[in-house]
């Protein structure tokens, strides 16, 4: 019940986030440029028709009244209308998010299977080849575009080897075998920066707390090498890389706007990049919603997940 | 007021002290070395063997170099050496101003948080609602409503970077507040504005200079993204991103027009993030330490 309570707390401190969110989505549309209202209504309409189809729209309204009735609605799901296709913006959300879920998970699997044990290494066998090429290749990873990574997977991986398709998206019905075919360079590119990411920050707080008392008294208790790193050590570094995963999803979703642009994915950053091109406010807007929700709601699990790593984090 | 600017002098000095020490980081003169030459080529861009970036030479679509064009010419006949020259002026000024702009901003609202308790909560609670947002989804957004031009770009790019200073500023701040000599600046009576620049700013300094480069080079990054895109700077303005966007077209054929401006982003953010890890390891001596280790 106790536990209950601390949840129920945490995720009542999401709400002033999600509410700064939607405010800033509902600005970013106000100050755009162009008038909906005058987009409405056409060329020859009197101010009297301009007029009605603006309190129709409730735009005649105080900015505050406006966003309040506009965030009732995003509550009940209607995120409107897009200007450029009519389709509801949430069903076309709906079409282009399997694509870049697919993206996001493999590439955080891969980097979390790749940049864990890369940084561990390093920090074990700190000095040897491993280290020196993960700290080259983690300063790499922060110096280098997204795109431009993509492309050098393009033209080694696929137009010199022929291994993988250029571009394209196939789902997951398609076969799981082309599925995983045509998302290999995506995950490629978009992993490079994240398992730097993951590798740097596994290996300074394996590096940390390598030096601690509990780490000595294991290895002077005669565990193995192994015992000591990974039920010991580990186990105690293990906070700062679920934390720094957490941040990494804002990294990732930016990441997944470029790596879906030069890959061809009908993802939810291709919807984005295309709304923008077109000029379709509503769309932008709720992808901004949808991001920013998202990334809140994986920082909060990350945060209540924290006690389950470190049990001297209680939640409260 | 008078002690607290007789204070002054005596940290004058200190200052002036650490500047070469600063340089023997190896890191730090590496990187500054690059970008000193980078903002050279930049400044002097029209002297440095140049023809017009933006002249459209459609009978030399493609060529390879040659003593004419130095690295041959673009989808349009456009002189590569050029453009890449001219690029560098995109870049460093997004770099400098965003990094300004969300320094300046971010440190204000910062200090203001953490000097001013009622303040706190909301202004924290909107560095959030602004962390949430990826930082090219926002700028991307920002742009989608303004429209592209530099202005509009730097600010786009900068917003989503103010929350990190701020929130690094109001640390620092909340761990100065309870030290002795800010009790006795309060207890003389000081007005708040005098407390933050004159007690508090000098604290802060130097944290946020090395999170000033790394903002830098994350905004030249992102303004590329941006170019690439296709929602940059306009395609007459010659920027390393929007040079990559028109080598997409001919990728197949000529994958160099891609390569040299990357190339170019990938030397400059290098080089920045060199000073900003020299810094941040002559400030936290904690953290060099185990770096030093590696030797």
């Amino acid at each position: 019940m106790q536990v209950l309570l601390l949840i129920g707390r945490r995720i009542a401190a999401t709400v002033p986030v999600l509410i700064a969110v939607a405010l800033i989505a509902f600005v970013l549309l106000r100050i755009s440029s162009g008038d909906p209202v005058a987009q409405l209504a056409g060329d020859n309409a009197t101010p009297e028709a301009i007029a009605a189809i603006r309190a129709r729209l409730g735009l005649d309204q105080p900015m505050i009244i406006q966003f309040l009735q506009w965030g009732w609605r995003v509550l009940h799901g209607d995120l409107g209308t897009s200007i450029v296709s009519g389709t509801p913006v949430l069903r076309l959300i709906g079409q282009h998010t399997a694509p870049t879920i697919a993206v996001s998970l493999m590439t955080m699997l891969v980097s979390v299977v790749i940049g864990v044990p890369l940084g561990v290494y390093a920090a074990w066998r700190r000095g040897g080849i491993v280290d020196q090429l993960t700290s080259v290749m983690t300063t790499a990873g922060f110096a280098v575009p997204t795109f431009a990574v993509g492309y050098v997977w393009i033209y080694l991986l696929s137009m010199q080897a022929g291994l993988f398709p250029v571009q394209g998206y196939v789902p997951l019905s398609g076969g799981v075998g082309r599925f995983l075919w045509h998302l290999t360079l995506p995950v490629l590119t978009l992993s490079f920066v994240y398992i730097a990411l993951i590798a740097r920050v596994s290996r300074t707080s394996l590096l940390e707390v390598m030096s601690d008392d509990y780490v000595r008294t294991a290895r002077a208790k005669g565990l193995p090498e192994r015992t000591v790193i990974f039920r010991h050590a580990l186990r105690n570094a293990a906070v700062p890389i679920v934390s720094i995963i957490g941040i990494g999803v804002a990294l990732l979703i930016g990441g997944v706007v470029i790596t879906e642009s030069i890959f061809n994915l009908p993802g939810l950053g291709r919807l984005t990049v295309d709304s923008v091109m077109a000029r379709d406010y509503p769309v932008i807007q709720a992808v901004i919603i949808v991001f920013g929700g998202v990334y809140v709601l994986i920082n909060l699990l990350i945060d209540l997940s924290y006690a389950a790593f470190d049990p001297r984090i209680s939640l409260s | 007021m008078s002690v607290i600017v007789a204070a002054s002098p005596t940290a004058a000095p200190k200052r002036t002290r650490s500047l070469p020490r600063i340089f023997r980081s190896k890191a730090v003169l590496f990187g500054s070395i690059v970008l000193g030459v980078l903002i050279l080529i930049a400044i002097f861009a029209s002297v440095l063997g140049v023809v017009d970036p933006a002249a459209v030479q459609p009978r030399l679509r493609l060529k390879p170099p040659s003593a004419a064009a130095w690295l041959g010419t673009d989808h349009l006949g456009r002189d590569v050496y050029s453009r890449l020259v001219y690029g560098s002026r995109v870049s460093l000024l997004v770099g400098g101003v965003v990094a300004l702009l969300a320094v300046v901003f971010g440190a204000l609202l910062g200090l203001i948080s953490g000097a001013v308790r009622w303040v706190d909560g909301l202004l924290m609670r909107a560095m959030d609602g602004v962390m949430a947002i990826p930082a090219i989804l926002f700028a991307v957004a920002m742009i989608g409503a303004l429209g592209a031009d530099l202005v509009t770009i730097c600010i786009a790019i900068a917003i989503p970077e103010i929350p990190r200073v701020a929130r690094l500023v109001r640390s620092v701040v909340l761990t100065v507040r309870e030290e002795p000599y800010i009790e006795a600046a309060v207890s003389m009576g000081t007005r708040t504005p005098t407390l933050i620049a004159r007690h508090m700013l000098p604290n802060v300094l130097a944290p946020l200079i090395a999170q000033a480069t790394y903002i830098a080079s994350s905004a030249i990054l992102i303004e590329a993204s941006l170019s690439f895109l296709g929602i940059g700077m306009p395609d007459e303005v010659p920027s390393w991103g929007n040079m990559m966007a028109n080598a997409r077209l001919v990728f197949q054929v000529k994958p160099l027009l891609m390569l040299l401006p990357g190339l170019c982003i990938v030397l400059t953010v290098f080089a920045i993030n060199r000073i900003g890890d020299g810094l941040r390891d002559l400030l936290d001596p904690r953290l060099a330490k185990s770096v030093g280790r590696l030797k």
